[in-house]
């Protein structure tokens, strides 16, 4: 056995653990908490355990409907975006106000969270009288939080939920990067 | 004693005189008894004893590295699926202490002396390793498809070829790397084209270096699958083409390939201009290019991929006119045509290989059966959903599925009678993969999985045990006869 290798590959498996391990942590640490709506649905991981595959409201967004509008973005293979988003006036869950290529500047009562731009639609409008208005952007966004794992079984209990039509959120915390880690998840206000 | 000019290997009686002088410099510990099983087989010798001796020594090994893995994963499976209740700092702490132990061990063992169990103990590393990325995953809530932890597990494991010189770190490596790139396309839905660079870049100057035939394949093994899914993915996002064609016209292409070497291994005397390919084409490794062989039909046993397969082919039909995959066609009578050859040499060579007409026997009929298949294809009706498979469909499946199990004992068996570890150890992990895949298919809701691998487990160790136990007792009995 080579001893100097045999440290090497030590050390580097424990400080590539040890980094995944710390970077989430600090997202936790110093990130901000906003909450999501879900759609979920339930298939299982070979080596994990149960898991929810999670979609969420923002994860389709239309330009029309965004409060800072939105415009053409060319969908490049693996690009990403960043989504602002701002608390729901009257809901307790956040709500995206602009879809940005690069990192935004954030007021106090914002966020940004960063997601992989998986399509982009351009939808042409018109007026009753068929007078051309311009375009609108139908935006299709994945973001690193699509699982969330729970106990052998429970997984069944989340999507009846959705499909009771329950407030099932999603607790994220976010940092000044747009990077994200769930920290729990809600059905109708209860933590589960 | 001059050697057979045309053959050179020795003919009659120096045959038996060979046999006899190797037995004898065995015994005198002139040379190893696995040195006389190579010295054996390159001279055509059937050294039934011996070689019976070194196969099971290798069974029984890989038996009980493959139950220990299974009640390893199984162990992992159980604390991934109930460890929500114990806190998540704890977790991290079970999680760095038991690979910490494990290296522990591994430093311990070497020190002993124990280079055996050190080197089953550091590939035990190796995927400990691997499960500590997906359970920091899970505490994290990390998405599920996460290429870049398979990727980051890869890195993890290859400095472990540079601690040990044994093969099978290289080897994991190999095999992470390439479930890399299988994620990384499935996740992204697109062509992946770094993989052929890092794994050669990594791995060829090993090969090279200790000169091992054996990592020369699984590099080409990997490339092999990398391509399978490369042309799946690309040729079904980027040009449209239904995905089953492309894996059809990829096992007509391997049956060639495959029937190619086995044509110069029964008629030495053509014009071996493949051997320029070196050592891609001596008859050896014909026999390790079964993977190419087995891999479609694998993809080819599971309902999923089939239904989905005949409903892309009858959604595109829709879309535009029947797809002509004229390709595929030529590809496959090919195939037809160099499958009749072998039978026609097979008949007239004086040279039989042992198997030989059950090997052209289990080529008939896989190749008739994907023909069938593929000619079929267009007929069957479109169904309303991917996972509903048309009754008109069913026989295939099933004939699929006979075809992997099959093969995948036929060439367990070739691989026991013929000594070649490889195609051993390709066959039994096929075997394996198939009875995974069927469990997972049919039997997931009835039984536990964590509950699974640890029987799965202890049963292949139990098997370890008693076939030990059993040749043991065999070489006991073989010395009192002899004594007597």
């Amino acid at each position: 056995m080579n001893k100097i290798a045999f440290f090497i590959a030590v050390i580097l498996q424990f400080a590539v653990l040890g980094s995944i391990t710390a970077y989430r942590y600090s997202v936790i640490a110093v990130g901000k908490t906003v909450y999501l709506m879900t759609v979920p649905v339930d298939p299982r991981s070979l080596f994990q355990g149960d898991y929810v595959v999670l979609d969420y409201e923002i994860s389709k967004l239309d330009s029309k409907e965004l409060e800072e509008g939105g415009k053409y973005i060319y969908c490049n293979e693996g690009s990403y975006v960043y989504v602002k988003l701002r608390p729901h006036p009257e809901k307790k869950w956040w709500i995206a106000v602009a879809i940005t290529e690069k990192l935004p500047e954030l007021k106090e009562n914002e966020a940004v969270i960063r997601g992989k731009l998986k399509k982009t639609e351009s939808v042409s409008e018109q007026d009753e009288e068929g007078k051309w208005l311009g375009y609108r952007y139908i935006y299709r966004i994945k973001y690193p939080i699509d699982s969330y794992f729970v106990p052998e079984g429970k997984g069944k209990s989340i999507e009846d939920a959705q499909r009771e039509r329950k407030e099932v959120l999603v607790e994220v915390r976010l940092n000044a990067l747009g990077d994200a880690v769930i920290t729990g998840l809600l059905i109708d206000g209860v933590r589960q | 004693m001059p050697l057979d000019e045309t053959t050179k290997e020795p003919q009659g009686e120096q045959k038996l005189w060979l046999e006899k002088e190797l037995k004898r410099w065995v015994e005198e510990n002139i040379i190893s008894n696995e040195q006389a099983v190579k010295l054996a087989g390159l001279y055509g010798i059937e050294w039934a004893e011996q070689v019976r001796k070194s196969i099971h020594n290798y069974l029984i090994t890989v038996l009980a590295l493959i139950g220990a893995v299974c009640v390893g994963i199984g162990a992992i499976l159980f604390i991934a699926a109930n460890w929500e209740e114990i806190p998540r700092f704890l977790r991290l702490v079970m999680i760095f202490g038991v690979l910490a132990a494990a290296y522990y061990g591994v430093y311990h063992l070497n020190k002993k002396d124990y280079k055996i169990a050190s080197i089953g103990l550091l590939l035990l590393c190796g995927l400990l390793y691997g499960a500590a990325i997906w359970l920091i995953a899970q505490i994290f809530h990390i998405s599920a498809n996460f290429p870049l932890g398979v990727l980051v597990w890869a890195l993890g494991v290859f400095p472990l070829s540079f601690v040990n010189p044994h093969i099978s770190f290289t080897l994991l490596y190999v095999v992470i790397l390439t479930i890399w790139t299988l994620v990384f396309m499935g996740e992204n839905k697109e062509a992946e084209f770094f993989y052929p660079l890092i794994l050669c870049v990594t791995t060829i100057p090993f090969a090279y270096r200790r000169k091992h035939k054996f990592l020369l394949f699984t590099i080409f093994y990997g490339l092999v699958v990398w391509l399978f899914f490369m042309l799946f993915y690309y040729l079904k996002y980027r040009y449209e083409i239904p995905f089953l064609y492309s894996f059809i016209s990829l096992f007509f292409l391997s049956a060639i390939f495959y029937l190619i070497g086995f044509i110069h291994s029964i008629s030495p005397q053509l014009p071996r201009f493949f051997n320029r390919l070196s050592p891609f084409a001596d008859f050896d490794s014909a026999y390790q290019r079964i993977l190419p062989i087995l891999l479609p039909i694998f993809l080819f046993s599971f309902k999923d991929i089939v239904s989905e397969g005949i409903r892309d082919v009858a959604y595109r039909s829709e879309m535009s006119e029947k797809p002509i995959p004229l390709i595929t066609l030529i590809i496959g009578i090919i195939a037809f045509a160099v499958l009749i050859k072998s039978y026609i040499l097979l008949h007239f060579s004086s040279k039989r290989p042992k198997l030989a007409s059950y090997e052209l026997g289990f080529f008939t009929f896989t190749i008739a059966l994907l023909f069938a298949f593929f000619l079929n294809i267009p007929y069957f009706p479109k169904t309303d959903y991917w996972r509903e498979l048309p009754k008109e469909a069913f026989p295939y499946l099933v004939l699929f599925n006979l075809a992997l199990f099959g093969g995948s004992l036929f060439f367990i068996i070739v691989g026991i009678l013929k000594q070649r570890t490889f195609v051993l150890a390709t066959a039994s992990l096929s075997l394996i993969a198939a009875i995974l895949a069927r469990y997972f298919d049919h039997f997931f809701k009835l039984l536990d999985r964590s509950l699974f691998f640890v029987i799965g487990g202890v049963i292949l160790l139990g098997t370890a045990f008693l076939l030990e136990r059993g040749i043991r007792r065999l070489k006991k009995n073989l010395g009192e006869v002899s004594n007597e």
